[in-house]
This record gives C-alpha cells, sequence and structure tokens, in this order.
C-alpha cells in the first residue's frame, strides 16, 4: 500500500525525514519496501507492505495510529461531525436479507448535490497514493477508503430508481454488469445488494455499471456496511474480481468505522461540493459485530515467551499506546480490552507479541539456548546418500536438481498408461507440467538434451530425489526416495589418448562400485524388458530387485532430440539402504604371493563369460581367488560364430607359495572343465 | 672380465695399470648415466675385476717390486673409487634429459559435484548440527491439514495469500512450505525436539529470474520446556554468522506468520557492499534471508502438545535466494536447467 508522509502528518505530527519515519515503521513490522517523490510535489510516497493479520493498517489514519505508538505521540483523528438531519425520504427502505453475511449496512441519500473537480488537496493525496481523480463524489469514497480504510460505495439514486434496497443472496446465473465493464454471473454464495427488480452491486467488491455515479448524477445514495470478510474472498476469488473495497472487506474492516467513515465522507462532501440539497438521516439495517475482547493477561507471559523480564507497568504503558484499555487486575495480572480496530487480538500470546514490537526487537536479549543432549541414530537412507554421493561425484558425475512435476507425454509415447498409477495436478502452472513424476529417467534425459544442445561431449549425471505414486481415493500417494543416472557422450580427450565413448558397462562399473560401497554382496542381472530401454536389466540381490539400468530405446532418444547412445539407470534408495552393510569386515591381508594365469578360450558366442565364471566358481578349488574375462576379440583368425575370450585367473594359497606345478594341475582343470562343458578350444 | 688364472708377473700389472690410466678415467668420463656407470664400476673394481686380481697377486712379489707397484695400484684404485664417486654424484644431481613439453596438458581427472542447492542445504544443516539438530524430512504431497490447518491458517482467511498450491486430482496438495515437517515431527514425538527439515516446496508462481513454481527451503523447530525468543535470536545470530561470516550484523524486524507469535523476519547486513547500499540489496544494506517467530500456541494444540508446558521457536528459509546471495547468481532458472557449464563452476 501506498502512504504519503504529507497526509499522515493531518493526523501524527511526526518532526523527522521521512526516512526516519520509514525505518521506525519497518522497525514496527509495516515494512517500508520503498520511498519515492513525485515530480513537482514535496511529499514523500511510502511502499508499506502490510501483512494480512493487520488490516487496521490499510488506512492513513491506521499507519499514523501506528506511528503515534511508538513514537509516543498524540493522534488527530479526521472531522467526521455533520449537523442534525431533520429525517429521512419516507418511501426508501434498506433491508438485510442474510444478516450472517451482512450484519450491518447503511445508506445516506444526499439530494440536488452539484459537484465537480475535487479540491487540489484530494486530487494530489489521491494522485501520490497512484489513485486517478475523476470526480467529487467518486474522489471522496476513495479518499476515505484510503483515509479511514472504510469501503463506500455511491450509486446513481435516480438509476436505482427504486425506494427499496435489499441486500441478499445472489440467485443462480444471475448477472451482473460491474463497473468495470465486466458481467459476472453469480450464484447462492454470493452476496449483493438488490434493487426489488434486480442486483445492482456485488457486496462489497464491485457496484454496478448501471447504478455508477457520473458527472451528471445530483442524487448520491451513499452506502457504508459491513460485510462478512469469507463470503467478500470467497466471491472475489470466485470471480477473479478484487477491488481496494474486497481487499478490505476480506482482511475485515472496523465494525465502529462503518458511521465514522460515512459520516467523515459526508461532511467532505458538504464541504467541498459547489451546492448540496437535503442529507437524509442515516438509514440503518442490521447492528455493527463489534468485538472488544478483554484478555487476562499473566504479565509473567511476557518473560516466559520472550526470555526477557519487562515490568508490569511498563508493558500497560506499551499496550495503552497501542489504544488498548489496560486494568491491573490481581497481582500479576492485567485485564487487557481490545479495541475494535485490533481483531487480530484475542490471546496473551498475542499481546507478548504487541509488547515485544513496542519494547523493540532488537532491544531483546540474544542468548544460546540451555541444550539437554539429544541423540538420535542417522536412518540408512541418509547413511547411504553419503555413500551414494561420494561414489557418483568421484566417478564424475554431476548431481542435477530437476522438476518433480513433468510432461508425461514421453509415457504416452512408449506406451505407458499411467492411469491409476501416478498423481496429477489440477492447476498447473505450466498446463503441460501436471504430473508428479513416477521415475527420474524422463528428467535426466531432458538434461542430456540440454547439455548436447550446448555443445556437451561427455554428459555424466545423477539425481537423488522423489519419485511418486498414485492416489488411491483421497489417501496421500508414496513417495519413494531414489536415484537416478544417466550418461552419454565420450570421455574428455587428452592427447595421450583418445577419449572412449561411454559404454553401457561404463555405468554397470558405476552401480558394482554403489553396490560395492554399500557393502552389497552378490548383485546379480537379469534381461527385462522397458519401454524406455532396447537392452535393460534388473540388479537383483538376495532375491530382491534393486533397480534397473540400461540402454535407451531409440523411440525415448528421439523424444528428447538424443542421437548418441545414451545409458541410465534407476534404484529406489530405501531398498539399497535395507541391504546396506552396517559393517564392513576385515580380512587378514594374504601372507603368500598370488600368480596370475591367462587362459584364452574360443567358444561359441551363446557362451557368456558370467557363465564360464559361475562353472569356474563351481569347481570348488580353493587357490582360484578370481577368474575375470581381460579380452575379448572377434575376428581375425577366429571363425565366425566364436568369439575368444581370456580369462585372467587368480591363484594363491593361504599357508604356502603355489608352486609352478601346482598351477600348472589347477590351471589344467579349469581348462579341462570349460572344455567339457562348453567345447572351449585353447586359442593357439 | 678377466678370471683370474694365476699371480701377475709386474710387467703385466704395468699393462693393467697403463690401461686402467689411459681407458678408464676417460671410460668413467663419458658415461652417460648411472646405467653406464654401474658396469664401469664392476669392470674396474668389481671383485672379479683386473684391479681385484692385482692386488691379490702382490703378495707374490720381490719386496722392491711390491712396495712400488702396491703404492701406484693404491694410488690408481684410489683415484678411480673416486672418480667413478665423483661422476655418480654429477650424474644423479643433472640425470640426463629427454625433451619435454611440459605446458602439455595433465591428463583429465573426472571430477563430478553436487549440485549447488544440495551443497548449501549441507552446509546450512551442518550449523544447526554442531547445535545438536537433527536432520528430518517430511512428505511432499500433503494434506490441507498439515499444510494449512494445523499451522494455523484457516480456510478463507486471507493469510492463505502468501501460500498459492498446487492440487492434486485426489484433493491433497503439494506443500506450499516446509512447515509441514513441524506437524509431522511433533506429531510423531515428543519435545525436546530440535530438527531442521530441508526439501522441497512448491508454489504455482509465473518462473521468472527470481521466482521458480518448485523451490527448496530449510525449516527449523526447537521445542522444550524453556526455549524463548531470546533463544531465537541467539540461535539465529549465531546461524547467520556461520553463513555470512563472523562480522555480519543481523537485523530482526516484526512480521507475520499464522504459526509462528511472536513473528519476526531476518535480515543480514549486505555482505556485498559490506552494508553501503548496492543494487542487491536495493539500496538499503539490509538482505532478507529469513522468517522465524514462537510457535503459536494454536500450533502445539494441532499436534495435542499442552501450550501452557511446552514452548520453542521455528524459523524458514529459502535455499535457492541464500545461494544466489552467496554465489552472486544472478537467475533461479540456472538451477534447475542443470546445464554442466553451470554446475561444473561448483565442482
Amino acid at each position: 500500500m501506498k502512504v504519503s508522509t504529507h497526509w499522515l502528518k493531518d493526523y501524527v505530527s511526526f518532526k523527522g525525514a521521512p526516512e526516519d519515519l520509514a525505518e521506525r515503521l519497518t522497525q514496527a513490522g509495516l515494512e517500508v519496501k520503498g520511498l519515492e517523490t513525485r515530480a513537482g510535489s514535496s511529499d514523500t510516497v511510502m511502499e508499506i507492505e502490510i501483512t494480512s493479520n493487520r488490516p487496521d493498517w490499510l488506512s492513513h489514519v491506521g499507519v499514523a495510529r501506528e506511528a503515534a505508538s511508538v513514537a509516543g505521540l498524540p493522534l488527530a483523528l479526521p472531522e467526521f461531525k455533520n449537523p442534525p438531519v431533520r429525517g429521512g425520504k419516507k418511501d426508501l427502505t434498506v433491508e438485510i436479507g442474510d444478516s450472517a453475511l451482512c450484519p450491518y449496512y447503511t445508506a445516506c441519500l444526499l439530494e440536488d448535490v452539484e459537484f465537480g473537480e475535487s479540491p487540489a488537496f484530494i486530487r494530489e493525496r489521491l494522485l501520490a497514493v497512484g489513485m486517478r481523480p475523476i470526480n467529487l463524489a467518486v474522489d471522496v469514497t476513495n479518499y476515505v477508503l484510503l483515509e479511514m480504510g472504510q469501503p463506500l460505495h455511491a450509486f446513481d439514486w435516480n438509476k436505482l430508481a427504486d425506494s427499496k434496497l435489499l441486500i441478499r443472496r445472489a440467485r443462480d446465473q444471475e448477472k451482473i454488469r460491474a463497473i468495470d465493464g465486466n458481467e459476472y454471473a453469480l450464484n447462492r454464495d454470493d452476496l449483493v445488494i438488490a434493487t426489488s427488480r434486480r442486483a445492482v452491486a456485488i457486496a462489497g467488491v464491485m457496484g454496478g455499471s448501471e447504478s455508477e455515479v457520473s458527472a451528471g448524477t445530483r442524487n448520491i445514495l451513499l452506502e457504508s456496511a459491513y460485510f462478512q470478510p469469507v463470503s467478500v474472498r470467497r466471491t472475489s476469488k470466485k470471480l477473479g474480481l478484487s477491488s481496494d473495497s474486497s481487499y478490505r472487506f476480506e482482511r475485515g474492516v472496523d465494525p465502529r468505522g462503518v458511521d465514522w467513515g460515512r459520516e467523515r465522507a459526508v461532511y467532505l462532501l458538504r464541504q467541498h461540493a459547489r451546492r448540496i440539497g437535503r442529507v437524509s438521516a442515516v438509514y440503518k439495517s442490521g447492528r455493527p459485530p463489534i468485538k472488544e475482547p478483554v484478555i487476562q493477561f499473566p504479565v509473567a507471559e511476557v518473560s516466559r515467551i520472550l526470555g526477557l523480564e519487562i515490568p508490569a507497568a511498563k508493558v500497560s504503558k506499551y499496550l495503552r499506546a497501542l489504544g488498548l484499555s489496560v486494568k491491573a487486575a490481581s497481582a500479576g495480572k492485567l485485564t487487557v480490552k481490545v479495541p475494535s480496530f485490533r481483531q487480530d487480538l484475542s490471546r496473551p500470546c498475542d499481546l507478548v507479541e504487541e509488547v515485544a514490537r513496542i519494547h523493540g526487537y532488537d532491544r531483546i536479549p540474544e542468548k544460546l539456548p540451555s541444550l539437554e543432549p539429544v541423540y538420535r541414530p542417522l536412518p540408512d537412507i541418509y547413511r547411504f546418500d553419503r555413500t551414494v554421493r561420494q561414489v557418483l561425484t568421484g566417478a564424475g558425475f554431476y548431481e542435477t536438481v530437476t522438476f518433480s512435476l513433468i510432461n508425461g507425454k514421453i509415457f504416452e509415447k512408449l506406451g505407458v498408461s499411467l492411469e491409476n498409477r501416478a498423481t496429477r495436478i489440477v492447476n498447473p502452472q505450466n498446463k503441460d507440467l501436471d504430473l508428479m513424476r513416477p521415475g527420474l529417467i524422463p528428467s535426466l534425459l531432458e538434461v542430456l538434451k540440454t547439455n548436447f544442445y550446448h555443445g556437451g561431449t561427455d554428459v555424466r549425471i545423477f539425481e537423488l530425489a522423489n519419485a511418486y505414486g498414485a492416489e488411491a481415493g483421497k489417501s496421500l500417494p508414496s513417495e519413494e526416495p531414489t536415484l537416478a543416472m544417466a550418461l552419454a557422450g565420450a570421455r574428455e580427450p587428452h592427447w595421450q589418448e583418445k577419449g572412449r565413448p561411454h559404454t553401457l558397462f561404463d555405468l554397470k562399473g558405476v552401480c558394482e562400485a554403489l553396490f560395492q560401497a554399500g557393502g552389497i554382496p552378490q548383485v546379480e542381472y537379469s534381461e527385462i524388458s522397458d519401454p524406455f530401454f532396447s537392452r535393460g536389466y534388473a540388479c537383483l540381490s538376495g532375491g530382491q530387485t534393486l533397480g534397473i539400468l540400461g540402454e535407451i530405446a531409440g523411440p525415448a532418444k528421439e523424444h528428447f532430440d538424443l542421437t548418441q547412445p545414451v545409458f541410465a539407470a534407476e534404484f529406489p534408495l530405501s531398498v539399497l539402504a535395507r541391504l546396506l552393510s552396517a559393517e564392513k569386515k576385515f580380512s587378514p591381508l594374504p601372507k603368500y604371493p598370488s600368480s596370475y594365469r591367462d587362459m584364452a578360450l574360443v567358444l561359441d558366442e551363446s557362451v557368456r563369460a558370467g557363465e564360464v565364471r559361475s562353472l569356474i566358481q563351481s569347481l570348488g578349488i580353493s587357490v582360484i581367488r578370481k577368474a575375470e574375462a581381460a579380452d575379448l576379440y572377434r575376428g581375425g583368425q577366429i571363425p565366425a560364430g566364436k568369439k575368444s575370450l581370456a580369462l585372467s585367473i587368480e591363484y594363491r594359497a593361504d599357508d604356502h607359495t603355489l608352486t609352478a606345478e601346482e598351477i600348472n594341475r589347477v590351471h589344467g582343470q579349469v581348462l579341462q572343465a570349460v572344455r567339457e562343458k562348453f567345447g572351449a578350444a585353447l586359442r593357439s | 672380465m678377466t678370471d683370474a688364472p694365476d699371480i701377475l708377473s709386474p710387467d703385466a700389472m704395468h699393462s693393467i695399470l697403463e690401461d686402467i690410466e689411459t681407458n678408464a678415467f676417460r671410460r668413467i668420463g663419458e658415461a652417460a648415466g648411472l646405467a653406464e656407470l654401474e658396469p664401469l664400476r664392476i669392470e674396474y673394481l668389481g671383485r672379479k675385476s683386473r684391479m681385484s686380481h692385482l692386488l691379490r697377486s702382490l703378495g707374490g712379489l720381490a719386496p722392491e717390486d711390491r712396495t712400488r707397484l702396491g703404492a701406484r695400484a693404491n694410488e690408481v684404485r684410489k683415484r678411480l673409487e673416486e672418480s667413478i664417486r665423483e661422476k655418480e654424484a654429477a650424474l644423479k644431481k643433472a640425470p640426463p634429459k629427454q625433451a619435454l613439453d611440459f605446458t602439455l596438458p595433465g591428463a583429465p581427472v573426472p571430477r563430478g559435484a553436487e549440485h549447488p542447492i544440495t551443497r548449501t542445504i549441507h552446509e546450512i544443516v551442518s550449523v544447526f548440527e554442531r547445535l545438536n539438530f537433527e536432520w528430518v524430512s517430511g512428505r511432499e504431497i500433503e494434506t490441507e491439514f498439515y499444510n494449512f490447518t494445523a499451522l494455523n491458517i484457516p480456510l478463507d482467511h486471507p493469510s492463505r495469500d502468501a501460500f498459492d498450491t498446487f492440487f492434486t486430482r485426489g484433493g491433497n496438495l503439494l506443500r506450499s512450505q516446509t512447515s509441514t515437517v513441524q506437524i509431522r515431527v511433533m506429531e510423531k514425538r515428543k519435545p525436546p525436539l530440535r530438527v531442521v527439515a530441508p526439501g522441497r516446496v512448491y508454489r504455482p508462481d509465473t518462473v521468472d529470474a527470481s521466482h521458480s513454481f518448485m523451490f527448496h527451503q530449510i525449516e527449523g523447530l526447537m521445542v522444550d520446556d524453556r526455549t524463548t525468543f531470546a533463544d531465537l535470536k541467539g540461535v539465529i545470530h549465531l546461524f547467520l554468522r556461520a553463513l555470512f561470516g563472523e562480522t555480519s550484523r543481523i537485523r530482526f524486524r516484526p512480521h507475520f506468520f499464522p504459526f509462528t507469535e511472536p513473528s519476526v523476519e531476518v535480515d543480514v547486513s549486505c555482505f556485498i557492499c559490506r552494508a553501503e547500499g548496492c543494487s542487491v540489496c536495493g539500496q538499503k544494506g539490509w538482505l532478507e534471508v529469513m522468517g522465524a517467530g514462537s510457535v503459536d500456541p494454536a500450533v502445539f494444540q494441532a499436534v495435542g502438545y499442552d501450550p501452557r508446558k511446552v514452548q520453542g521457536f521455528a524459523f524458514g528459509m529459502g535455499v535457492e535466494r541464500l545461494a544466489m546471495l552467496r554465489h552472486g547468481i544472478n537467475d533461479i532458472r540456472l538451477f534447475y536447467e542443470n546445464d554442466l557449464r553451470f554446475l561444473k563452476q561448483f565442482a
């Protein structure tokens, strides 16, 4: 809200510079976001952020009241005393049809008013706070709203063409054209001001254009009322129509201000209209819903909550400065009566905050709490999260943070139905991003796309974030902390070696490093069919699926404009964390050296390295420590349909150094077994 | 190399010494590396060398020959030893060089990195962990109760305006602030509680350089039977000094949050312009960095705590904002694009 410092000075005689005032208001909780001076004016206008709990600050008098409290200055309220009037025009009636939504409605008829431009001070002040002056009738309603916080509405009495006003709920599909020129369809939840024939205003939100005051208006019906905040807010939200009036009504105006505001407007019109005829008595319906609660306030609450002793006398002084009436009750207790404009105060803790504000937050001492130590073990998932980050950043992977809301088109394209399998947003900010992602791989593919577009050549990325399940009825969907990785491109080339392209085995190697770091033993891989993968594998340990990895299939790559081979993996963390070994056990270092022997086998293409490895394991020969593929070769002297697999076998005994003869014998056994099982030949 | 057949004659000895004088010193001088020097040492001074043979043969000579040749041989041997030692030292000092262009780049070491958001979260959490706060996490898809009702944000209340919210088809919502975790934790546990909860939050904001519909917050909560607003000030000041430097000044301003009373917004003196006024702090010299306050009794009631017996404070901060301030990042969208050229700057 914009506040003019000149205007404020009508009510509080603040002496200092506008900057000092801004600083004091900010320290009191009215955050002054900026100060500006309009060209050709000595007035400084403050832009103040007003929190939703303080509707009483939404006016110059309200801000002045706060300034007076913090500076200990008197507050002068504007003049609104009018001469008594003789009586109303007999045939006008005002009736409230729904007292819950409108507890109090008043109106006053001003006849034969001749008005033109507003006086200079009104025009200037309106301009200063960003409002365009129109004519005296309209300007006065705006002026009073900005001055006292009470929204008013002026009808052209002749255009109403009825002498009966009813404040009622709208009918379903009832339409009204508002002053902004738009037509709004209302329903039973909305409140309107209506004549016997039609709605003439959306209560508290905006008047109708038909009865709008214009330069030619001579008879003005001035409305001042209290509308129920929730109802105004609902209507305003539903219609997407917000006004200075609705903004104040939905926060709650001062019920006492209804009469003050109306009288202030009548006063200003009487003062500044060129001519004014009869002013009616006030037509009233209902009663202002004045709530002025009495709070029993134990002063000890101040020190309990703030950690600072403030004597009762001082507490009373602070509260009185805010316009609260304070009486000492029993020892250590105050009886505090809250004025109608402070609807935010109802509990002792609310008063503690007021005391803290006026005392000054900066004068509350800083302490360090006396801590009772609390110990809770670190959950496995946090431990594993750290392990994952270490392994992956060590392997050259960069962590990404991508949106949890994604575009579901990729799933459609791959023929994956998400019906009842994912959570969707009804009001997405970007209408394409309405799916709570069931997995992280699409997001990583999007990141690959971005990076290759920007000329990336070696892209290794991972993300740790939730994957979301489906809502079953109203129940909350699952949120599964998930690790996903992707890589594409080639290693960075160097003058000593060319940049080798990444392969699926680079990704498999990273997965293996992860399992090893987590102490997860014996992982096996089984081929799976997954629309994201052209070759996909599940990682299994002890019968549990740890996750999946594979090479991304053409259609998925195409969707993200990717042309190079792309590899990706995804693991739900909870499964990995469950298998995480608590401790790693030490095994004594070997006392005797290992010997390595190679064995170059010529095998049928169909024989897999894992089968050879399993066979060798199954021989149960204790001195064989490891038998791994060292080279794989095709072509040359190797016949078609065959491949050459070189094994490197490590031999070691625990109790002596193996002799050449011993090794030869065992090596022969291995060869024998491989020959028998797979028809392998030794490569010459 | 010579075998040692028998006793050498004085003449043979003489010619050996002559040969050494003419060749050995030259060859030692010419040796280009330690690898060449060692064979020379063996050849001339080794156990099977002619010199050793000669020295062993001295005993069989006539006394006058023995004295003369012995003195000469020992003198030559000494000089040989010295010469080899010197050469060895010289070679060790300045090994022969192959031309090496050391301006060529070193081999690349693949080095990944955590995302700057994660790094910032870890840094912030670690400060609180040193104060015995515990890292907890909460749900992202939440119910009305945890996001609003229990946090004293009633339906149809203007205080909701600060929390525009995404809703799901099933009638749940995406949490608009991590304060939801306060409720989740207090429902499950009894005081004393000291937790920090980092996580993703969602608000349907239009995306621009400083707004995103998803961002990160860190919530903190400390509840026991004695913690006051003065403790809040102490802890927050300590934290901000740890994050922004020991000389940082802190300003506490009254504010409004539905779930705290009293509520406060915390500013830190601008570390970019040293509080003189710059574009980052909007010429104010202060940077708004977090919100906090004493937990509102209504929140305690919502989780079944007795507000007369427990008290404490809560705080919350935006991770992106802090990361942007600290690293001088001018566009929030960079965090979510994950361009490696951006991410590598934090490796």
